[in-house]
Protein backbone atom coordinates (compact mmCIF):
# COMPACT_ATOMS: atom_id res chain seq x y z
CA UNK A 1 0.00 0.00 0.00
CA UNK A 2 1.36 3.52 -0.73
CA UNK A 3 -0.31 6.88 0.57
CA UNK A 4 -0.41 9.50 -1.59
CA UNK A 5 -1.26 12.12 0.26
CA UNK A 6 -4.58 11.25 1.83
CA UNK A 7 -5.65 9.02 -0.47
CA UNK A 8 -4.70 5.02 -0.08
CA UNK A 9 -3.35 3.89 -3.66
CA UNK A 10 -2.76 -0.31 -3.09
CA UNK A 11 0.11 -1.65 -4.99
CA UNK A 12 -1.89 -5.13 -5.64
CA UNK A 13 -3.49 -3.66 -9.03
CA UNK A 14 -2.33 -1.85 -11.64
CA UNK A 15 -4.16 1.66 -12.55
CA UNK A 16 -5.51 3.12 -16.25
CA UNK A 17 -3.46 6.62 -16.30
CA UNK A 18 -6.57 8.89 -17.60
CA UNK A 19 -9.65 7.75 -15.89
CA UNK A 20 -8.34 6.34 -12.48
CA UNK A 21 -9.50 3.08 -12.83
CA UNK A 22 -7.84 -0.26 -10.69
CA UNK A 23 -7.58 -2.93 -12.58
CA UNK A 24 -6.83 -6.23 -10.12
CA UNK A 25 -6.01 -9.92 -11.21
CA UNK A 26 -8.24 -11.90 -9.45
CA UNK A 27 -6.70 -15.30 -10.96
CA UNK A 28 -7.54 -14.76 -14.63
CA UNK A 29 -10.07 -12.10 -14.21
CA UNK A 30 -9.89 -9.12 -13.77
CA UNK A 31 -12.08 -6.53 -11.32
CA UNK A 32 -11.91 -2.98 -11.65
CA UNK A 33 -13.52 -0.44 -10.09
CA UNK A 34 -12.51 3.66 -9.53
CA UNK A 35 -9.81 4.90 -7.11
CA UNK A 36 -10.17 7.07 -4.16
CA UNK A 37 -9.23 9.96 -5.95
CA UNK A 38 -11.68 9.44 -9.08
CA UNK A 39 -14.35 8.97 -6.50
CA UNK A 40 -13.48 12.45 -3.95
CA UNK A 41 -13.09 14.05 -7.88
CA UNK A 42 -16.37 12.78 -9.39
CA UNK A 43 -18.29 13.40 -5.63
CA UNK A 44 -21.41 12.09 -4.56
CA UNK A 45 -22.70 9.03 -6.32
CA UNK A 46 -26.00 9.38 -7.46
CA UNK A 47 -26.25 7.18 -10.32
CA UNK A 48 -25.09 4.23 -12.02
CA UNK A 49 -25.15 2.22 -14.92
CA UNK A 50 -23.29 -0.94 -16.27
CA UNK A 51 -23.15 -2.56 -19.21
CA UNK A 52 -24.62 -6.25 -18.37
CA UNK A 53 -22.93 -9.14 -17.81
CA UNK A 54 -21.85 -11.14 -21.69
CA UNK A 55 -21.23 -7.41 -22.90
CA UNK A 56 -17.91 -7.51 -25.19
CA UNK A 57 -15.82 -4.34 -24.53
CA UNK A 58 -12.86 -2.90 -26.15
CA UNK A 59 -10.04 -0.66 -24.63
CA UNK A 60 -12.10 2.07 -24.04
CA UNK A 61 -15.12 1.63 -24.62
CA UNK A 62 -17.80 2.54 -22.70
CA UNK A 63 -18.88 0.26 -20.66
CA UNK A 64 -21.07 2.33 -18.02
CA UNK A 65 -21.44 5.49 -16.84
CA UNK A 66 -21.92 7.65 -13.66
CA UNK A 67 -24.34 10.58 -13.04
CA UNK A 68 -22.85 12.49 -10.19
CA UNK A 69 -22.66 15.90 -8.96
CA UNK A 70 -24.94 17.30 -11.97
CA UNK A 71 -22.23 15.62 -14.08
CA UNK A 72 -23.02 12.77 -16.31
CA UNK A 73 -19.78 10.83 -17.55
CA UNK A 74 -18.55 7.46 -19.26
CA UNK A 75 -16.96 4.54 -17.40
CA UNK A 76 -14.58 3.56 -20.13
CA UNK A 77 -13.11 -0.05 -19.85
CA UNK A 78 -9.05 -0.28 -19.13
CA UNK A 79 -8.90 -3.50 -20.87
CA UNK A 80 -10.18 -5.52 -23.57
CA UNK A 81 -13.06 -8.28 -22.68
CA UNK A 82 -16.02 -9.87 -21.70
CA UNK A 83 -17.89 -8.54 -18.85
CA UNK A 84 -18.43 -11.60 -16.87
CA UNK A 85 -20.08 -9.78 -13.64
CA UNK A 86 -21.32 -6.81 -12.32
CA UNK A 87 -21.37 -5.66 -8.60
CA UNK A 88 -25.04 -5.61 -7.80
CA UNK A 89 -24.44 -3.62 -4.73
CA UNK A 90 -23.16 0.15 -5.71
CA UNK A 91 -25.84 -0.16 -8.72
CA UNK A 92 -28.71 -0.39 -5.88
CA UNK A 93 -26.39 1.73 -3.71
CA UNK A 94 -24.23 3.49 -6.01
CA UNK A 95 -22.77 5.80 -2.77
CA UNK A 96 -20.31 2.25 -2.15
CA UNK A 97 -18.66 3.82 -4.72
CA UNK A 98 -17.64 6.84 -2.38
CA UNK A 99 -17.47 4.97 1.18
CA UNK A 100 -15.60 1.80 -0.03
CA UNK A 101 -14.09 2.41 -4.22
CA UNK A 102 -11.11 -0.06 -3.13
CA UNK A 103 -13.12 -2.87 -2.12
CA UNK A 104 -17.21 -3.56 -1.84
CA UNK A 105 -17.40 -0.47 -4.05
CA UNK A 106 -15.79 -2.60 -7.27
CA UNK A 107 -17.70 -2.62 -10.57
CA UNK A 108 -17.68 -4.91 -12.31
CA UNK A 109 -15.76 -8.06 -13.68
CA UNK A 110 -14.09 -8.67 -17.19
CA UNK A 111 -12.45 -11.75 -18.34
CA UNK A 112 -9.93 -10.31 -20.92
CA UNK A 113 -9.25 -11.10 -24.12
CA UNK A 114 -7.22 -13.38 -25.63
CA UNK A 115 -3.87 -11.55 -25.75
CA UNK A 116 -4.58 -9.23 -23.81
CA UNK A 117 -2.42 -7.46 -21.16
CA UNK A 118 -1.75 -4.82 -18.33
CA UNK A 119 1.19 -3.60 -19.85
CA UNK A 120 -0.50 -0.23 -20.97
CA UNK A 121 -1.86 0.18 -16.96
CA UNK A 122 0.50 1.91 -14.30
CA UNK A 123 1.73 -1.40 -12.07
CA UNK A 124 4.94 -0.80 -10.65
CA UNK A 125 5.00 0.47 -7.17
CA UNK A 126 7.01 3.24 -7.63
CA UNK A 127 5.62 4.49 -11.01
CA UNK A 128 2.00 3.93 -8.88
CA UNK A 129 3.29 6.34 -6.50
CA UNK A 130 4.66 9.31 -9.17
CA UNK A 131 1.62 8.65 -11.22
CA UNK A 132 -0.99 8.64 -8.41
CA UNK A 133 0.89 12.63 -7.07
CA UNK A 134 0.69 14.03 -10.34
CA UNK A 135 -2.57 13.22 -10.87
CA UNK A 136 -3.31 14.54 -7.46
CA UNK A 137 -1.27 17.82 -8.48
CA UNK A 138 -2.90 18.27 -11.78
CA UNK A 139 -6.64 18.08 -10.44
CA UNK A 140 -5.21 20.45 -7.74
CA UNK A 141 -3.98 23.15 -10.39
CA UNK A 142 -7.70 22.89 -12.11
CA UNK A 143 -9.24 24.00 -9.34
CA UNK A 144 -11.14 20.67 -8.93
CA UNK A 145 -9.71 19.21 -5.42
CA UNK A 146 -8.77 21.38 -2.45
CA UNK A 147 -5.50 22.64 -1.63
CA UNK B 1 -11.64 31.86 -27.85
CA UNK B 2 -13.33 31.15 -31.20
CA UNK B 3 -16.96 30.26 -30.77
CA UNK B 4 -18.99 28.79 -34.00
CA UNK B 5 -22.74 29.67 -33.77
CA UNK B 6 -25.11 27.56 -35.05
CA UNK B 7 -28.72 29.15 -34.75
CA UNK B 8 -30.92 26.40 -35.97
CA UNK B 9 -34.12 28.47 -35.14
CA UNK B 10 -37.33 26.24 -34.98
CA UNK B 11 -36.70 21.97 -35.07
CA UNK B 12 -38.66 19.37 -34.33
CA UNK B 13 -38.42 18.04 -30.66
CA UNK B 14 -36.49 14.95 -31.97
CA UNK B 15 -33.77 16.83 -33.70
CA UNK B 16 -33.47 19.97 -30.61
CA UNK B 17 -32.50 16.52 -28.39
CA UNK B 18 -29.66 15.24 -31.36
CA UNK B 19 -28.05 18.25 -32.37
CA UNK B 20 -25.71 18.07 -29.24
CA UNK B 21 -25.58 14.95 -28.91
CA UNK B 22 -24.43 14.27 -32.31
CA UNK B 23 -22.20 17.28 -32.49
CA UNK B 24 -20.74 16.16 -29.10
CA UNK B 25 -19.75 12.24 -30.40
CA UNK B 26 -18.52 13.87 -34.13
CA UNK B 27 -16.02 16.52 -32.56
CA UNK B 28 -12.74 16.00 -33.77
CA UNK B 29 -9.70 17.09 -32.02
CA UNK B 30 -8.69 20.83 -32.82
CA UNK B 31 -12.49 21.25 -34.40
CA UNK B 32 -14.16 25.05 -33.10
CA UNK B 33 -16.19 24.97 -29.98
CA UNK B 34 -19.96 25.60 -30.63
CA UNK B 35 -22.96 27.25 -29.29
CA UNK B 36 -25.96 25.87 -30.81
CA UNK B 37 -29.29 28.03 -30.47
CA UNK B 38 -32.27 26.50 -31.22
CA UNK B 39 -35.77 25.49 -30.28
CA UNK B 40 -38.42 22.30 -30.36
CA UNK B 41 -41.01 23.33 -32.76
CA UNK B 42 -43.44 20.14 -30.85
CA UNK B 43 -43.58 19.68 -27.01
CA UNK B 44 -41.80 16.28 -25.94
CA UNK B 45 -40.81 14.64 -22.65
CA UNK B 46 -37.60 14.39 -21.87
CA UNK B 47 -36.04 11.74 -19.60
CA UNK B 48 -32.56 12.31 -17.59
CA UNK B 49 -29.59 9.88 -18.36
CA UNK B 50 -29.96 7.62 -15.67
CA UNK B 51 -33.82 7.64 -14.68
CA UNK B 52 -36.31 4.70 -14.93
CA UNK B 53 -38.80 5.13 -17.60
CA UNK B 54 -41.63 3.98 -16.02
CA UNK B 55 -41.25 5.39 -12.53
CA UNK B 56 -40.72 8.57 -13.76
CA UNK B 57 -42.83 9.36 -16.68
CA UNK B 58 -46.68 9.29 -16.44
CA UNK B 59 -46.63 6.86 -19.99
CA UNK B 60 -50.38 7.17 -20.25
CA UNK B 61 -50.32 10.67 -20.42
CA UNK B 62 -47.56 11.40 -22.45
CA UNK B 63 -49.79 9.08 -25.29
CA UNK B 64 -53.53 10.68 -24.94
CA UNK B 65 -50.87 13.97 -25.59
CA UNK B 66 -49.44 12.77 -28.75
CA UNK B 67 -45.85 13.08 -26.63
CA UNK B 68 -42.70 11.52 -27.80
CA UNK B 69 -40.24 10.84 -24.86
CA UNK B 70 -36.82 10.99 -25.60
CA UNK B 71 -33.84 9.91 -22.77
CA UNK B 72 -31.19 12.48 -23.06
CA UNK B 73 -27.11 11.00 -22.07
CA UNK B 74 -27.55 14.22 -19.54
CA UNK B 75 -28.52 14.09 -15.91
CA UNK B 76 -31.27 15.40 -14.14
CA UNK B 77 -35.21 14.42 -14.11
CA UNK B 78 -37.91 14.40 -16.29
CA UNK B 79 -39.06 17.65 -18.03
CA UNK B 80 -41.20 18.72 -20.67
CA UNK B 81 -40.26 20.69 -23.19
CA UNK B 82 -42.27 23.19 -25.75
CA UNK B 83 -41.66 25.68 -28.48
CA UNK B 84 -41.88 28.10 -25.74
CA UNK B 85 -38.38 27.15 -24.39
CA UNK B 86 -35.32 28.62 -26.09
CA UNK B 87 -32.73 25.98 -26.01
CA UNK B 88 -28.92 27.05 -25.65
CA UNK B 89 -26.30 24.55 -26.03
CA UNK B 90 -22.66 24.47 -25.92
CA UNK B 91 -20.32 21.64 -27.54
CA UNK B 92 -16.80 21.78 -26.53
CA UNK B 93 -13.47 20.64 -26.55
CA UNK B 94 -13.04 18.53 -23.61
CA UNK B 95 -10.04 20.10 -22.53
CA UNK B 96 -12.04 23.27 -22.47
CA UNK B 97 -14.30 21.86 -19.09
CA UNK B 98 -10.97 20.57 -16.84
CA UNK B 99 -12.41 22.33 -13.84
CA UNK B 100 -14.53 21.82 -10.84
CA UNK B 101 -17.85 20.91 -12.07
CA UNK B 102 -19.37 23.32 -10.16
CA UNK B 103 -17.05 25.78 -11.77
CA UNK B 104 -17.49 25.05 -15.03
CA UNK B 105 -21.24 25.22 -14.58
CA UNK B 106 -20.39 28.91 -13.31
CA UNK B 107 -18.08 29.77 -15.91
CA UNK B 108 -20.51 28.13 -18.58
CA UNK B 109 -24.01 29.50 -17.62
CA UNK B 110 -22.62 33.09 -16.80
CA UNK B 111 -23.41 34.31 -20.00
CA UNK B 112 -27.17 33.09 -20.10
CA UNK B 113 -27.55 34.66 -16.77
CA UNK B 114 -26.38 38.19 -18.55
CA UNK B 115 -28.99 37.33 -21.31
CA UNK B 116 -31.38 36.82 -18.76
CA UNK B 117 -30.64 40.69 -17.57
CA UNK B 118 -30.65 41.94 -20.52
CA UNK B 119 -34.44 40.24 -21.37
CA UNK B 120 -35.48 41.99 -17.96
CA UNK B 121 -35.16 39.17 -15.45
CA UNK B 122 -31.82 39.33 -12.83
CA UNK B 123 -31.08 35.82 -12.84
CA UNK B 124 -28.46 34.15 -10.84
CA UNK B 125 -26.74 31.10 -10.45
CA UNK B 126 -28.78 28.76 -7.46
CA UNK B 127 -27.38 25.86 -6.29
CA UNK B 128 -24.77 24.14 -8.46
CA UNK B 129 -26.66 24.39 -11.69
CA UNK B 130 -29.92 26.42 -11.30
CA UNK B 131 -30.50 29.72 -13.03
CA UNK B 132 -32.92 31.51 -10.91
CA UNK B 133 -34.61 34.41 -9.20
CA UNK B 134 -35.50 35.49 -6.00
CA UNK B 135 -35.26 31.98 -5.67
CA UNK B 136 -37.47 30.86 -8.45
CA UNK B 137 -36.36 28.61 -10.71
CA UNK B 138 -35.88 29.91 -14.49
CA UNK B 139 -33.96 27.43 -15.99
CA UNK B 140 -32.88 23.95 -15.87
CA UNK B 141 -29.15 22.89 -17.35
CA UNK B 142 -27.06 19.77 -17.39
CA UNK B 143 -23.56 18.56 -18.35
CA UNK B 144 -22.03 15.72 -19.59
CA UNK B 145 -18.94 14.05 -21.63
CA UNK B 146 -20.39 12.96 -24.86
CA UNK B 147 -18.04 11.33 -27.42
CA UNK B 148 -14.90 13.55 -26.96
CA UNK B 149 -16.73 17.02 -26.04
CA UNK B 150 -18.22 18.84 -22.45
CA UNK B 151 -22.05 19.28 -23.83
CA UNK B 152 -23.72 22.08 -21.37
CA UNK B 153 -27.37 22.56 -22.09
CA UNK B 154 -30.20 24.44 -20.58
CA UNK B 155 -32.89 27.01 -21.62
CA UNK B 156 -34.41 29.89 -21.26
CA UNK B 157 -38.09 29.38 -20.68
CA UNK B 158 -40.00 32.29 -22.29
CA UNK B 159 -43.32 31.03 -20.91
CA UNK B 160 -44.10 27.48 -18.74
CA UNK B 161 -46.83 25.23 -18.94
CA UNK B 162 -47.13 24.14 -15.55
CA UNK B 163 -50.16 21.55 -16.08
CA UNK B 164 -48.29 19.75 -18.27
CA UNK B 165 -44.74 20.20 -16.47
CA UNK B 166 -47.06 18.28 -14.01
CA UNK B 167 -48.78 15.95 -15.70
CA UNK B 168 -46.24 14.06 -17.49
CA UNK B 169 -44.74 12.88 -14.27
CA UNK B 170 -45.45 9.53 -13.13
CA UNK B 171 -47.12 10.30 -8.98
CA UNK B 172 -49.34 8.34 -6.97
CA UNK B 173 -52.72 9.86 -7.51
CA UNK B 174 -53.75 13.38 -8.68
CA UNK B 175 -53.74 14.45 -5.31
CA UNK B 176 -50.09 14.45 -5.50
CA UNK B 177 -49.73 15.66 -8.81
CA UNK B 178 -51.85 19.10 -8.26
CA UNK B 179 -49.36 19.04 -5.34
CA UNK B 180 -46.69 19.57 -7.60
CA UNK B 181 -48.05 22.03 -9.86
CA UNK B 182 -48.97 24.02 -7.31
CA UNK B 183 -45.32 24.12 -6.23
CA UNK B 184 -44.08 24.24 -9.73
CA UNK B 185 -46.37 27.46 -10.32
CA UNK B 186 -44.61 28.83 -7.17
CA UNK B 187 -41.31 28.01 -6.99
CA UNK B 188 -40.74 27.63 -11.39
CA UNK B 189 -41.03 30.71 -13.33
CA UNK B 190 -40.57 31.94 -16.78
CA UNK B 191 -40.14 35.14 -18.31
CA UNK B 192 -43.82 36.02 -18.71
CA UNK B 193 -44.49 34.66 -14.93
CA UNK B 194 -42.07 37.35 -14.18
CA UNK B 195 -42.64 40.38 -16.82
CA UNK B 196 -46.33 39.75 -17.88
CA UNK B 197 -44.76 39.64 -21.63
CA UNK B 198 -42.63 37.00 -23.51
CA UNK B 199 -39.99 37.93 -25.59
CA UNK B 200 -39.96 36.42 -29.34
CA UNK B 201 -36.97 33.53 -30.11
CA UNK B 202 -35.34 35.75 -31.86
CA UNK B 203 -34.87 38.39 -29.37
CA UNK B 204 -33.89 35.63 -26.81
CA UNK B 205 -31.31 34.54 -29.75
CA UNK B 206 -29.64 37.57 -30.01
CA UNK B 207 -29.05 38.42 -26.31
CA UNK B 208 -28.08 34.84 -25.69
CA UNK B 209 -25.18 35.73 -28.68
CA UNK B 210 -24.26 38.84 -27.66
CA UNK B 211 -23.60 37.08 -23.88
CA UNK B 212 -21.81 34.17 -25.17
CA UNK B 213 -19.34 36.51 -27.72
CA UNK B 214 -18.69 38.71 -24.57
CA UNK B 215 -18.08 35.93 -22.96
CA UNK B 216 -15.94 33.96 -25.25
CA UNK B 217 -13.72 37.64 -26.06
CA UNK B 218 -14.68 37.77 -29.58
CA UNK B 219 -17.48 37.97 -32.03
CA UNK B 220 -19.45 34.65 -32.32
CA UNK B 221 -18.85 32.68 -35.75
CA UNK B 222 -22.05 31.85 -37.68
CA UNK B 223 -21.40 28.35 -39.10
CA UNK B 224 -23.66 25.95 -40.16
CA UNK B 225 -24.36 22.29 -40.29
CA UNK B 226 -21.74 20.28 -42.52
CA UNK B 227 -22.99 17.43 -44.40
CA UNK B 228 -20.95 15.24 -41.69
CA UNK B 229 -22.79 16.72 -39.05
CA UNK B 230 -26.12 16.21 -40.48
CA UNK B 231 -25.31 12.73 -41.16
CA UNK B 232 -24.52 12.31 -37.37
CA UNK B 233 -28.12 14.07 -36.21
CA UNK B 234 -30.00 11.75 -38.22
CA UNK B 235 -28.13 8.13 -37.33
CA UNK B 236 -28.21 10.08 -33.76
CA UNK B 237 -32.14 10.51 -34.15
CA UNK B 238 -32.61 6.98 -35.22
CA UNK B 239 -30.82 6.10 -31.94
CA UNK B 240 -32.48 7.94 -29.86
CA UNK B 241 -35.95 6.68 -31.01
CA UNK B 242 -35.51 3.27 -30.02
CA UNK B 243 -37.00 1.82 -28.15
CA UNK B 244 -33.08 0.13 -27.40
CA UNK B 245 -32.09 3.43 -26.09
CA UNK B 246 -35.25 4.64 -24.35
CA UNK B 247 -35.30 1.59 -22.29
CA UNK B 248 -30.91 1.35 -21.94
CA UNK B 249 -31.36 -2.24 -22.86
CA UNK B 250 -28.09 -3.73 -22.49
CA UNK B 251 -27.47 -2.63 -19.17
CA UNK B 252 -27.64 -3.78 -15.94
CA UNK B 253 -30.42 -1.50 -13.55
CA UNK B 254 -30.71 -1.32 -9.93
CA UNK B 255 -33.17 -4.26 -7.98
CA UNK B 256 -36.41 -3.18 -7.69
CA UNK B 257 -36.35 -3.20 -3.83
CA UNK B 258 -33.52 -1.15 -3.90
CA UNK B 259 -36.02 1.61 -5.33
CA UNK B 260 -36.83 3.98 -2.17
CA UNK B 261 -40.14 3.72 -1.28
CA UNK B 262 -40.51 7.92 -1.65
CA UNK B 263 -41.66 9.79 -5.03
CA UNK B 264 -39.65 12.69 -4.58
CA UNK B 265 -39.97 15.61 -7.70
CA UNK B 266 -37.11 18.29 -7.63
CA UNK B 267 -38.74 21.67 -7.77
CA UNK B 268 -36.02 23.76 -8.30
CA UNK B 269 -32.17 23.69 -6.10
CA UNK B 270 -32.88 22.28 -2.68
CA UNK B 271 -36.59 22.06 -3.52
CA UNK B 272 -38.61 18.61 -3.06
CA UNK B 273 -41.96 17.65 -3.29
CA UNK B 274 -42.47 14.26 -1.92
CA UNK B 275 -45.19 11.24 -1.61
CA UNK B 276 -44.83 8.02 0.38
CA UNK B 277 -47.05 5.61 1.94
CA UNK B 278 -46.88 4.58 5.67
CA UNK B 279 -49.17 3.24 8.07
CA UNK B 280 -50.38 4.39 11.58
CA UNK B 281 -51.40 1.68 13.89
CA UNK B 282 -53.98 -0.37 11.01
CA UNK B 283 -54.12 3.10 8.93
CA UNK B 284 -52.84 3.30 5.59
CA UNK B 285 -52.10 6.86 5.07
CA UNK B 286 -50.29 8.47 2.46
CA UNK B 287 -47.71 11.43 2.97
CA UNK B 288 -48.07 14.75 0.73
CA UNK B 289 -45.19 16.68 1.61
CA UNK B 290 -43.07 19.70 0.47
CA UNK B 291 -39.23 20.33 1.78
CA UNK B 292 -36.66 23.14 1.16
CA UNK B 293 -33.15 23.14 2.43
CA UNK B 294 -33.77 19.56 4.55
CA UNK B 295 -36.91 21.64 6.52
CA UNK B 296 -40.09 20.15 5.93
CA UNK B 297 -42.47 22.96 4.82
CA UNK B 298 -46.02 21.56 4.26
CA UNK B 299 -46.97 17.96 4.96
CA UNK B 300 -50.55 16.57 4.59
CA UNK B 301 -51.48 12.79 5.74
CA UNK B 302 -54.40 11.07 3.59
CA UNK B 303 -56.05 7.86 4.31
CA UNK B 304 -55.78 5.59 1.89
CA UNK B 305 -58.96 3.66 0.17
CA UNK B 306 -60.79 5.90 2.58
CA UNK B 307 -63.01 9.15 2.65
CA UNK B 308 -62.93 9.23 6.23
CA UNK B 309 -60.70 11.84 7.44
CA UNK B 310 -57.41 11.36 9.27
CA UNK B 311 -57.66 11.01 12.77
CA UNK B 312 -56.97 14.39 15.13
CA UNK B 313 -52.98 13.57 16.34
CA UNK B 314 -52.35 13.11 12.94
CA UNK B 315 -54.10 16.67 12.15
CA UNK B 316 -52.28 18.15 14.52
CA UNK B 317 -48.80 17.21 13.25
CA UNK B 318 -49.47 18.47 10.43
CA UNK B 319 -49.55 21.91 11.84
CA UNK B 320 -46.67 20.94 13.92
CA UNK B 321 -43.95 19.27 11.53
CA UNK B 322 -43.44 22.34 9.35
CA UNK B 323 -40.54 23.74 10.21
CA UNK B 324 -38.63 20.68 11.81
CA UNK B 325 -35.42 19.24 9.91
CA UNK B 326 -36.51 16.35 8.23
CA UNK B 327 -33.10 15.00 9.39
CA UNK B 328 -33.47 16.02 12.97
CA UNK B 329 -31.84 12.78 15.55
CA UNK B 330 -34.98 13.29 17.66
CA UNK B 331 -37.68 13.40 15.37
CA UNK B 332 -38.59 9.65 16.01
CA UNK B 333 -39.03 10.73 19.86
CA UNK B 334 -41.19 13.46 18.95
CA UNK B 335 -43.04 11.57 16.65
CA UNK B 336 -43.63 8.76 19.26
CA UNK B 337 -45.57 11.12 21.35
CA UNK B 338 -48.57 10.82 18.94
CA UNK B 339 -48.06 7.27 16.82
CA UNK B 340 -47.41 4.25 18.37
CA UNK B 341 -43.79 3.98 18.26
CA UNK B 342 -42.52 1.20 15.81
CA UNK B 343 -44.77 3.56 13.47
CA UNK B 344 -42.92 6.81 14.04
CA UNK B 345 -39.68 4.96 13.64
CA UNK B 346 -40.76 4.34 10.30
CA UNK B 347 -42.41 7.79 9.62
CA UNK B 348 -39.37 9.21 10.71
CA UNK B 349 -36.59 7.33 8.01
CA UNK B 350 -39.42 7.73 5.45
CA UNK B 351 -39.50 11.78 6.64
CA UNK B 352 -35.30 11.68 6.36
CA UNK B 353 -35.46 10.79 2.97
CA UNK B 354 -38.28 12.73 1.29
CA UNK B 355 -36.98 16.13 2.36
CA UNK B 356 -33.11 15.30 1.72
CA UNK B 357 -31.56 18.82 0.26
CA UNK B 358 -29.38 16.93 -2.11
CA UNK B 359 -30.16 14.45 -5.24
Amino acid sequence: MTVARQYRVPVDRAYERETNLWVQDRGGVLRIGLDELAQEVNGDMAFLQLAAPGTVVGRGDEMGSTEAGKYVGPILSPVAGTIRAVNRAVLDTPRLVNTDPLEAGWLVEIEPAAGETLDHLVREPDEIALWHAERVRAFRLKGVLAE
Amino acid sequence: MRLRLLDLGGVSGLRSQAVYHALGESISEGAMDTLAILHPTNPYVSLGFHRDLDTDVDTAFCRERGLPVYRRRVGGGTVYLDADQVFFQLILQERRARTSVANAYAEFLGPAAVAYWALGVPAELMGVNDLAVDGRKLSGTGMATIGNAVVVVGNVIRDLDHASMAGIMQLPDDTARTWVETSMRRWVTSIQGELGSKPSYARVATELVKAYAAWAGEPLVPGRLSDRELDQIRTTERRLESSEWLHREGYERPAAHAATPVRRVKIRAGRWDAFFDWASGDQPIRVYMSADGGVLEAIRFARIGGAADVDAPLRALEGSLPGTNGGAVDLAERLASTVPAADANRLAGLLAIAARPDG
